[in-house]
């Protein structure tokens, strides 16, 4: 009895495996006669396949490069096939998107940089059956970032900006994917354009970095990257604006044991709480270079009167509340970075006391 | 004795211990007041004053009764009816860490003139000091490690460089603070290099990714490391060319990398991987971005300056579609709840009309906040803190930590410093 029972069971799965082994020879049979009809148009950015490869049907991708998130546009064409007549379906990653008589052209948008979109096109057609072709789309990306030598306080999470004749250096960010992965960036060919005019001294292969001057305050500078593969497989151009901004003097009160107060800036007017309080002037956005050498001068004046620098410690200043009475004085401060026009600014603000 | 008398000498003991118990327990009950401490109770309404003691604690030998630090209006070691808002520090506090005990909610803070780090049980307020080594000056301090470990940050003499020291609390716990109220102590520990720019604690609190850079301008180069708290151990993990990075969170495998924001500057936020290298854009071109992402990675908090203003948005990254919020606030004074769904947010009154984030940054702009609850998935938002109600300050909001318990939202009152509590379980909502 358990023998018989054996022998069924197996018998059941030799003709399951059976049937197995068939669909899988025949199966990959007809697989490979598929795929060995795969050709004729080659795609500009993937492998194309056709069920018919006697039909020549061209897929034409708009923008060539398209960008991460970006709108692109897919157009189909034949000089084969009268595509106008023909009953056309889209289709993005599996999934229909697009169908009806004469749709030569799906626009959809690419993925993030990197994240292959396949846009395949089938076609019923009177003459040769069904057609099908594929295009792979890997959208390629490009931020450009940029900083400016000027000066911002430590511990201060925003960014530093560039003021009249300020040096800026220009970063592009590609995301290019290739078979192998992501380029490195050193790997790439990089054109730089400033306004109008090329830099081609400043252009080239791994030259991944663009330092320029900027021009006057409340202007906006544009730069331009153009970012290629060696063999041009893969580019993109972006441009950036660049606004100049007007440099500035924010002062904060350096506590002796607190520290220095960024959070909270001194207002135009206030009031002694203590017996002294020591005022830092920060000079946001000043080119560096000159602060740093020294040629930038800080003259700081108490109800007019020129006040003299300690040269150790020309940002702050410590004041002393008056013994007696009650008043306010006005104290100004004017900074001016020598050799930048332009980079200069004044500040005032009234303190005030009250000893009653 | 016969039976019967037995019982009945029984039972007379019976009623009479019985009735002892019983007198016991009525003339407990009519001494017994009416318990103030009870949730929605009025005097939960009063800031700062009400003084009903219902039960005593005792005092720990570190305690700050004496010091100076300690909270207002409330005396160590006494439980009171404690307002949801309270002020836990006068002082100026340069970091927070929020903790639990036995199911109790704990805050740790280090003070900006002295660099003690202290601890405040929220159930009574109770403070205690856990390091005495004097450190002054302190700008910005990172917890880590389970509380063991504070990176304090300070300007070095009167230069712009930035030193920061590794702080051993558990070592100065353990050996020096029988003496802490009276004798100041040697700070345990060791510095990382200088010069660290801008640094983040991992999700896990054992490493820290911190940001160094370059010099020369020109060929400037920024370099990014993970520090290893329990190993002492660095490795560089990270180069770019560009240095105005903001590392916003670090889970031991990837970084997210921000822009420094400005008004007219478009912002990004990337993701770093670690392991392989590859920097890739989360999100990007969009003005003044600033950011806050989820626990869970999934979301991330946005802001973008808008003509004089700002707005504030949520992405959710799996299937890359957006949530506009009709509230108007920075991502730094924003929360997430650990259900990656709720936030909650310091929203100011009144938002004059400046360069934002810029003049937040700056100093040159101060909120008064309120604080929402935000459901990013339907967008509803309610207020759950006039703060108004309870304090005159205006409170500017900034370092917003939720406890583990999620019961108090800890924040830091950028008008001073000052360290504050609110007890978000008991909000009405």
């Amino acid at each position: 009895m358990r023998f018989l029972l054996y022998t069924d069971t197996m018998k059941k799965i030799y003709i399951s495996l059976l049937v197995l082994v068939f669909f899988v020879v025949f199966g990959g049979y007809a697989v490979g006669q598929s795929n060995s009809l795969d050709g004729g148009f080659s795609s500009l950015t993937g492998t194309g396949s056709s069920k018919n490869n006697n039909i020549a049907v061209n897929l034409s991708l708009s923008p060539k490069y398209p960008g991460a998130k970006e709108s692109a546009t897919v157009l189909a064409s034949s000089f084969q096939v009268d595509l106008d007549t023909t009953f056309i379906t889209w289709y993005q990653d599996g999934e229909m998107k697009l169908s009806g008589v004469g749709k030569k052209n799906f626009t959809f948008n690419t993925g993030v940089a990197g994240n292959t979109s396949v846009i395949k096109i089938s076609m019923d057609t009177t003459k040769f059956g069904s057609v099908s072709k594929e295009i792979s789309v890997t959208p390629t990306d490009l931020d450009i970032l940029w900083e400016a030598d000027t000066y911002v306080p430590p511990f201060y999470k925003g960014k530093a900006l560039p003021s009249s004749q300020s040096t800026v250096r220009v970063v592009p960010f590609p995301s290019f994917v290739g078979s192998d992965g992501y380029f490195n960036s050193k790997d790439l060919v990089y054109k730089w354009k400033a306004g109008y005019f090329g830099n081609p001294e400043d252009s080239g292969y791994g030259k991944n970095t663009f330092i320029y001057k900027t021009g006057y305050a409340y202007n906006t500078d544009t730069i331009e990257a153009t970012v290629s593969t060696m063999d041009g497989g893969l580019s993109v151009t972006k441009k950036t604006p660049i606004y100049v901004s007007e440099p500035k003097v924010v002062f904060y009160e350096n506590q002796p044991l607190g520290g220095m107060r960024y959070e909270n800036s001194l207002t135009s007017s206030f009031r002694f709480t203590n017996n002294e309080i020591t005022v830092h002037a920060v000079p946001y956005f000043f080119s560096l270079i000159g602060l740093d050498s020294g040629a930038a001068s800080f003259d700081w004046r108490l109800d007019g009167r020129k006040l003299e620098t300690d040269p150790d410690n020309i940002m702050e200043f410590t004041f002393r509340k008056p013994d007696k009475g009650s008043g306010k004085f006005q104290l100004g401060l004017t900074v001016d970075n020598i050799g930048y026009s332009l980079q200069t600014t004044s500040k005032k603000i009234t303190i005030s006391y009250d000893n009653q | 004795m016969s039976k019967k008398q037995l019982y009945i000498i029984v039972g007379i003991f019976a009623i009479i211990t019985l009735g002892f118990f019983l007198a016991s327990f009525v003339l407990t009950q009519g001494n017994k007041k009416p318990d103030n401490n009870q949730n929605g109770s009025i005097s939960n309404f009063f800031p700062f004053g009400n003084s009903n003691n219902t039960t005593t604690t005792s005092g720990g030998k570190n305690q700050a009764a004496n010091d100076p630090n300690s909270q207002q209006n409330i005396a160590t070691g006494v439980k009171k009816n404690l307002p949801i808002l309270r002020q836990i520090t006068k002082k100026a506090v340069a970091g927070l860490y929020a903790t639990q005990k036995s199911g109790k909610s704990y805050v740790n803070y280090t003070e900006k003139e002295t660099g003690n780090v202290f601890e405040t049980r929220l159930e009574d307020m109770q403070t205690n000091r856990l390091s005495n080594s004097i450190m002054p000056r302190i700008s910005e301090a990172y917890f880590a490690n389970q509380g063991n470990s504070v990176i304090v940050r300070y300007l070095k003499n009167k230069g712009d460089t930035v030193s920061s020291f590794i702080l051993d609390i558990q070592k100065t716990a353990q050996q020096d603070l029988d003496n802490a109220s009276t004798s100041a102590t040697l700070p345990n520990g060791r510095f990382l290099p200088a010069g660290v720019m801008n640094m983040v604690v991992s999700d896990d609190e054992k490493t820290a990714f911190y940001l160094t850079r370059s010099e020369e301008f020109n060929n400037r180069s920024s370099f990014g490391s993970v520090y290893d708290f329990e190993k002492n151990t660095v490795s560089e993990v990270f180069h770019s060319p560009f240095s105005e990075w903001l590392p916003v969170s670090f889970n031991s495998k990837n970084v997210l990398l921000q822009t420094k924001a400005s008004q007219n500057v478009p912002g990004y936020l990337y993701s770093f991987n670690i392991k392989t290298g590859i920097l890739q854009k989360i999100i990007g071109g969009i003005n003044g971005l600033t950011t806050l992402p989820s626990p869970d990675g999934q979301h991330i908090l946005y802001s973008n300056s808008t003509k004089g203003g700002l707005a504030l948005h949520v992405l959710h990254s799996q299937d890359r579609t957006t949530t506009d919020l009709i509230l108007k606030t920075l991502p730094e004074k924003c929360v997430w709840k650990n259900d990656n769904v709720t936030l909650y947010c310091a929203i100011p009154g009144n938002i004059p009309s400046m360069d934002y984030p810029d003049a937040w940054y700056q100093g040159t702009v101060s909120f008064s906040d309120n604080i929402w609850q935000v459901d990013t998935k339907i967008g509803k938002v309610t207020t759950i803190l006039t703060s108004s109600g309870f304090t005159m300050d205006p409170l500017d909001m900034t370092s917003l930590t939720l406890s583990p318990l999620q019961d108090y939202i800890y924040f830091v009152n950028k008008n001073n410093s000052s360290l504050w509590a609110f007890e978000v379980g008991k909000a009405e909502i």
